[in-house]
């Protein structure tokens, strides 16, 4: 009788298990959906009393900044402090985000529930901190932009220690973000004021240059066939509005976007535009704030100075967004950084702002470990070859994911936390 | 300035200054000084230029006809200064002083009331079946929902809150939009939408009256007054759009199209 009731006993346990096992399964295995449309919401790992962060700027006095910009005149960052003794733990945005997008409050939220006084820091991509704090204004350039966020960071460890007691420092950072936490680490290996326990690089790309070209190419004939980027827009804002008009929407909150984004049907092509775009769209912003804060002549010409707070933008704009990332490097970061550094080549640009130049570095500390998805659209094989080279089993890989698309996914956040810990 | 009035302004300006003080402003800020930092000017130009040219522009579909640029955007500039250190730090201390029970049964029964000057433009654009939501909302939920203060009918997904405004009204009636327009405090609009707000702001103001007179109010300003401070502080509440935060230069000619194309597609629906 006993196998009966052991069989008895499976079918009522067992779908049960294996529900529960699908649960844990993220749900999208292209890479370029699981990058557009995130975790379903219903899979976002939960988070109980999650912390509201405490919005925190810095102003450098006597900087010069264009008054078109006035209102970015102080760097924004947040944070959320413990009440007693605690680690802390930097986090560093991705390419074009801010200290408080919706990825970046997420991440606060995880790592202040898991103990840690958080300080959330925007990209140096961002415009507010180009305008407000960066000493180049020119992003891009990795080795520049480390320094800003260093010098930044000690600024800010000095304020937190006058009100708390700190045990630790440890870093993180996704995206772009990810590869300043790791050219962080190696600069306070060398200057040692923060003597980080541990860094944890979350989707980082290898070759800031690779993975830019990479998407710059999916607003290329090469993906749009003869589509132009601005009638692949115009095509996007018709399919969103046709399904704003047809579906019920009360609330255009996060939910909204998730639905708009997964009712629409968006094919391949469409999926790595839209990427594609939201990347320009961050990229036109940073060339602009650049272009304006070192009058460069770049995108707005000599003659139209001073720009105040009525001059129309949109003509700007239309350039900028013509603007891909590799050109900005070719015809304004390059000759800016030749004229900083005479002597300074293409090479070195490229090479010092991608992990290569750290190699040595990355593959004997064992404080670096990395979090990512095998399927990242902006890491091509010879990238994972080399992360699985240089980091060996400091680097942890989930079969699909894309690019961030299972951030907030429980498995991924529970795997995060076990590596910052370990 | 009857006596009466005066007291009301300064009940009004000392509930306020209060709330300001409870939502204290913005961002903590250290000053820092660092002469590398001071951006002087580099005289670095670039050899390759993007310049705007007068020929067509492929984001076209993006313009918005807005003659009164310069002005608008001072009044943006404007809007969110005010919005940075007056609407959100009150708004702070309104969060801060009401638990969000009330606060969300302060908002039900805003919305609830709200439901008339709705129905009135439903009506006035001959939109039966939502005329007949609404009314159905405003019954039940003036009802079994306590005077408005829980919104039960929403439960119902047929019975979803409509939004029509005297805008639209005129959208339907074949107004077009008329210039881009940036109303002082109250943000994007254009034209006719400024005309329909003023409609629908009549609109509630009648219905307060009316309310009030119903129900034997003696001190009809004192009540008006807080009624609208406490309208306007619910409504910045419940919207959670912040200035300066898309971390776009072109915010405001992001927030130009958006917002047009959206109330384009809501004369439609």
């Amino acid at each position: 009788m006993r196998p009966l009731v052991l069989i008895f006993l499976a079918i009522l346990i067992f779908p049960a298990t294996i529900m529960a096992a699908d649960d844990f399964v993220y749900p999208y295995d292209n890479p370029y959906q699981a990058t557009v449309y995130g975790t379903p919401p219903e899979l976002v790992h939960k988070i109980d009393n999650p912390v509201k962060p405490k919005l925190r700027s810095i102003r450098i006095k006597g900087r010069q900044m264009p008054s078109v910009f006035s209102y970015s005149s102080e760097m924004y960052y947040s944070t959320a402090l413990q009440k007693g003794e605690a680690p802390l733990i930097f986090i560093i945005a991705g390419t074009g985000a801010e200290h408080d997008s919706a990825k970046m409050t997420f991440l606060v939220r995880v790592f202040y529930q898991a103990g840690f006084h958080v300080v959330a820091l925007s990209s140096p991509t961002h415009m507010n901190f180009i305008i407000s704090v960066s000493e180049f204004a020119a992003p891009g350039y990795v080795p520049h932009d480390v320094n800003d966020l260093y010098r930044v960071m000690l600024w800010i460890k000095k304020e937190v220690e006058k009100k708390k007691k700190v045990s630790d420092y440890y870093i993180t950072g996704y995206s772009l973000g990810a590869m300043h936490a790791a050219f962080l680490t190696h600069t306070d290996s060398e200057r040692g004021d923060f003597n980080f326990r541990k860094t944890l690089m979350i989707n980082p790309p290898v070759s800031l240059y690779h993975s830019v070209k990479r998407l710059d190419s999916w607003l290329t004939p090469e993906n749009l066939g003869d589509k132009t980027p601005a009638e692949e827009i115009e095509h996007f804002v018709d399919l969103f509005s046709d399904y704003y008009e047809h579906a019920d929407v009360t609330d255009l909150d996060d939910n909204f976007l998730y639905e708009l984004v997964t009712h629409i049907d968006l094919e391949d092509e469409d999926l790595r535009a839209l990427i594609a775009v939201d990347f320009r769209m961050s990229a036109s912003s940073m060339i602009f704030a650049s272009d304006v804060c070192l009058q460069a002549g770049y995108v707005v010409p000599p003659d139209d100075y001073p720009l105040g707070s009525g001059t129309p933008l949109m003509p700007y704009a239309e350039e900028a967004f013509e603007v891909s990332f590799e050109e900005y490097m070719a015809e304004f970061l390059l000759p800016y950084l030749q004229h900083l550094y005479p002597g300074m080549d293409r090479y070195t640009m490229l090479q010092k702002s991608s992990l290569y130049d750290i190699r040595t570095y990355l593959k004997e500390t064992d404080k670096i470990v990395l979090i990512g998805n095998r399927d990242d659209i902006i890491l091509n094989e010879h990238d994972l070859t080399f992360i699985d080279g240089v980091f060996g089993d400091r680097a942890r890989f989930f079969p699909t994911g894309g690019h961030c698309g299972n951030l907030m996914f429980t498995p991924f956040v529970e795997a995060m936390l076990e590596m910052v810990k370990s | 300035m009857t006596r009466q009035t005066t007291i009301t302004v300064i009940q009004v300006s000392l509930l306020i200054a209060m709330l300001v003080l409870l939502g204290a402003c913005g961002a903590a800020t250290s000053t820092m000084i660092d002469p590398t930092l001071n951006l002087p000017p580099t005289k670095f130009q670039t050899t390759v230029h993007h310049w705007p040219e007068a020929r067509k522009h492929d984001l076209d579909f993006m313009g918005i006809y807005d003659p009164w640029e310069p002005m608008n955007r001072h009044i943006y500039n404007f809007n969110a200064g005010l919005d940075e250190y007056f609407m959100l730090p009150i708004t702070t201390g309104y969060e801060t002083v009401l638990p969000s029970p009330v606060r969300s049964g302060i908002s039900n029964f805003i919305q609830n009331a709200n439901e008339v000057p709705t129905l009135v433009n439903c009506l006035l654009q001959g939109k039966m079946e939502e005329s007949a939501i609404t009314t159905s909302r405003f019954f039940i939920n003036s009802t079994f929902g306590i005077v408005g203060l829980m919104d039960l009918a929403s439960k119902n997904p047929s019975l979803k809150l409509q939004d029509e405004d005297f805008g639209q009204t005129l959208g339907v009636w074949g107004v077009g939009n008329g210039p881009y327009f940036v109303m002082p405090l109250f943000g994007p609009s254009n034209l006719r939408d400024t005309f329909g707000f003023g409609g629908d702001f009549l609109l509630v103001l009648l219905q307060m009256k009316y309310a009030y007179k119903m129900l034997g109010v003696k001190h009809t300003k004192t009540l008006a007054y807080t009624e609208l401070v406490i309208r306007a502080l619910n409504r910045r509440s419940n919207i959670s759009f912040r200035y300066h935060e898309t971390g776009s230069p072109f915010e405001y000619e992001l927030i130009r199209f958006i917002y047009t194309k959206k109330r384009e597609l809501d004369i439609q629906h």
